[in-house]
């Protein structure tokens, strides 16, 4: 089905290649974990064998990749037998409705009409997202959208369908839903499909291979049944060794009754709990449940429409709005996407830009950036965007604690990342709050939350459906945590 | 997300020609009389019609007001009427007014009214139905998607700029460092996007024939007709009574 021989990715001005000699072969019917850290050349080798390398995105390629014993030049003809759905569904999506999304690939190869709605009906109960066809894209959740995501590209027929971490940013419903909608489409479809993942746990259930990749190289080519394939199982699902922090005493943050609506939509309602100082608090809850709302009324990026929020000396109600900018020397926060937040040209800048803003002394930005420099082992010249996924995150996180604020918040710091980074994340963090700082993470990650966090506040639909220390509120609420195929 | 009325049903194709039909009619317009009917027949078309974002016409009114406030401070041109301290306001300068803001409001109003009543997959497939090739149709369609996905890009900037104490003053001196500092995260999100848009849109096959078949195809109905022509030639009826019978600022009061 899919052959790769001596497959050679460096991309324009880069001295490495992203992927080096990478041969392999994947039967027909085969369901393939490709695994890896982050920058292993996962992507870019999936990439590669669709043909969007070096057609849409430059680079050097030599090698072979042959599908169903064809060697593809021209994108538009792999598109008729590889599908690669990437990361974020949202970003893919070219119109407005599941049926149009669905329907756009048939339409651009002249497919007749009849046969189109046919194929769209199809397409979309192999992922058990039939009842979402009148839907508008916009009023999806995140689970199904990859659903769509991924009929758009069944829809095609493809032989083969590459998916690229389709479940990075999804809380645990969602993955349980987009993993059953894979294992469902795998067995009415008998399709090839190979998984690109950081994370095993939720698909080497299902896998039939798994293949690591390290360092541009593949070093691991296991089959199910093998005894190495076992030992990939069982390390698919072990805990990484996070750092434990101790609880402190004392209030921090204390919110009564606190509710936030816009639009005649209420987002958050009459949520009431205190947040010990030194405490690290795991906000969790499903896509949409109020979680970033909550985070934003922290920092002064929205105001309360009811209720009151009181933290360090300040106190927000809907009558007092307070400036992000006075907030912001108590409050850090760091965004989702690290691409939003980079303003410095070098590391140095970016570390300091707070410390800047706000007029302090410099000292301990410049501690922060010897300490970031040190452990990543680049310079602090360098340009924060040259640097890796995993340390975008980290330089973000740098920059928003190093001019001292009371409290650190993150909103999903570990989407994306590997165990490796997610742990690094979690060494700096366990730093931070040696310092004495009260730490706040939006995470959908429950090993994380388990293990480093000592509260958890669970939203549900705006409302708290759990609150205190972390260990009870997980294991009260496994249910609403499932992973596993159903 | 557009509304389930009788526009919103029209073919884009007509209302897109409608709609550049009657903003080249405005902009060729010198009567203060005449823009206002067109200002207050485009208010009205909104209001029944438009629903969405009134922000973006509360915005362009108080845009509007400046423009107008500036001609009649500045343009001192016609009869003298009355003098704020050593500002004279004159007939010139209100009738100039009048019409520089009337224009601008009325073009911004009529393709926000435009906007709401078309979904952006309608107007790429109802351009694709006239005859325009897949790309050029879908470019307006995927810029109509694109805006406030970008609005929203820039407001995280904003407020990721704001949560690390960059004040966002409105000096010249704010404005060229919130400039500096905005450029390079919006450019790495932008092509972000557009990176992961194309690859998925060529990935789909699209550019790979000139012509696509389509889900829902657009014709040209016997109203889509009627409405085009009745608007147009109503257009043209008032430009013509501009240029032959002029009404004034005197004319107005």
């Amino acid at each position: 089905m899919l052959e790769v021989r001596d497959l050679r990715v460096r991309y324009v001005n880069r001295s490495k290649p992203a992927v080096d000699g990478l041969t392999f072969s994947v039967a027909a019917g085969e369901f393939v974990l490709l695994f890896g850290d982050s920058a292993s050349g996962k992507s870019t080798a999936m990439q590669a064998v669709c043909g969007m390398i070096p057609h849409i995105i430059p680079a050097d390629v030599s090698g072979t990749v042959k599908v169903d014993g064809r060697e593809f030049h021209d994108p538009a003809e792999t598109a008729k037998v590889v599908g690669m759905v990437q990361q974020d569904p949202e970003a893919q999506f070219c119109t407005e409705t599941v049926e149009e999304e669905v329907a756009f690939g048939p339409e651009n190869f002249n497919v007749p009409q009849p046969e189109i709605r046919r194929r769209i009906d199809s397409a979309l109960a192999s992922v058990g997202a039939a009842h979402l066809k009148d839907r508008d894209l916009s009023t999806l959740s995140g689970g199904e959208k990859q659903k769509v995501a991924i009929a758009s590209m069944l829809v095609l027929n493809p032989k083969l369908l590459i998916l690229d971490e389709p479940t990075s940013s999804l809380d645990p419903r969602s993955v349980s839903e987009v993993v059953s909608a894979i294992d469902q489409m795998r067995r009415t479809t008998g399709i090839t499909v190979i998984v690109v993942e950081h994370r095993l746990s939720g698909f080497v259930g299902m896998a039939t291979r798994v293949l690591e990749m390290e360092s541009a190289r593949l070093v691991r080519d296991t089959r199910a049944g093998e005894p190495a394939f076992a030992a990939v199982r069982k390390a698919a699902h072990s805990v990484p060794d996070y750092p434990r922090i101790e609880r402190r005493q004392g209030a921090a943050i204390s919110a009564e009754g606190l509710a936030f609506s816009i639009g005649g939509k209420t987002i958050l309602d009459g949520l009431c709990f205190t947040i010990a100082e030194g405490s690290a608090l795991a906000l969790m809850g499903e896509n949409g449940a109020g979680k970033t709302t909550l985070l934003r009324i922290l920092c002064g990026l929205a105001t309360p429409t009811s209720g009151n929020l009181t933290m360090f000396g300040h106190r927000i109600d809907a009558a007092r709005r307070m400036d992000p900018w006075i907030l912001g020397k108590d409050v850090g926060l760091v965004f989702q996407n690290p691409n939003h937040q980079i303003f410095g040209e070098t590391v140095q800048q970016e570390i300091g830009f707070a410390s800047e803003n706000y007029g302090n002394d410099m000292a301990s930005a410049q501690s922060a950036t010897e300490d970031f420099v040190k452990a990543e082992g680049v310079s602090r010249n360098i340009h924060p965007h040259c640097l890796s996924f995993g340390q975008k995150r980290r330089v973000n996180i740098a920059s928003a604690s190093a001019h001292g604020p009371k409290l650190l918040m993150l909103d999903e710091p570990f989407a994306g990342q590997d165990v490796h980074n997610a742990l690094k994340i979690a060494q700096q963090l366990e730093k931070i709050h040696r310092a004495g700082r009260t730490i706040i993470v939006v995470t959908h990650d429950l090993d994380f939350a388990r293990a480093f966090c000592t509260d958890a506040l669970l939203l549900r639909k705006g409302r708290v459906a759990a609150f205190g220390n972390a260990d009870q509120v997980l294991s009260e609420n496994k249910d609403l945590f499932s992973k596993e195929v159903p | 997300m557009p509304l389930d009325n009788r526009p919103s049903r029209m073919n884009p194709v007509t209302k897109l020609a409608v709609l550049v039909s009657l903003s080249v009619v405005v902009l060729l317009l010198s009567s203060e009389a005449y823009v206002l009917i067109f200002l207050i027949a485009a208010l009205i078309a909104e209001r029944i019609f438009g629903g969405g974002r009134r922000a973006i016409v509360r915005g362009a009114t108080m845009f509007a007001i400046a423009i107008f406030v500036a001609q009649v401070l500045f343009n001192h041109s016609g009869e003298e009427l009355a003098r704020l301290w050593i500002i004279g306001v004159t007939t010139g300068g209100i009738a100039w007014g009048i019409i520089i803001a009337g224009k601008f409001l009325t073009l911004i109003t009529m393709s926000k009214t435009f906007v709401s009543t078309t979904r952006a997959s309608d107007l790429s497939a109802a351009l694709t139905s006239a005859g325009l090739s897949n790309r050029a149709a879908f470019m307006p369609a995927l810029a109509m998607r694109y805006v406030p996905v970008f609005q929203l890009e820039l407001a995280t900037v904003r407020e990721a700029q704001a949560t690390r104490g960059m004040r966002l003053d409105k000096s010249i001196r704010g404005i060229i460092r919130s400039v500096r500092y905005t450029t390079l995260p919006m450019l790495y999100v932008a092509l972000s996007k557009v990176n992961t848009l194309a690859s998925s849109m060529v990935g789909r096959g699209f550019g790979a024939f000139r012509t696509r078949t389509l889900l829902r195809a657009w014709r040209m109905t016997s109203w889509d007709v009627a409405v085009a022509v009745v608007v147009i030639a109503l257009g043209v009826v008032l430009f013509f009574l501009n240029s032959w019978a002029p009404l004034g600022l005197a004319d107005l009061l």
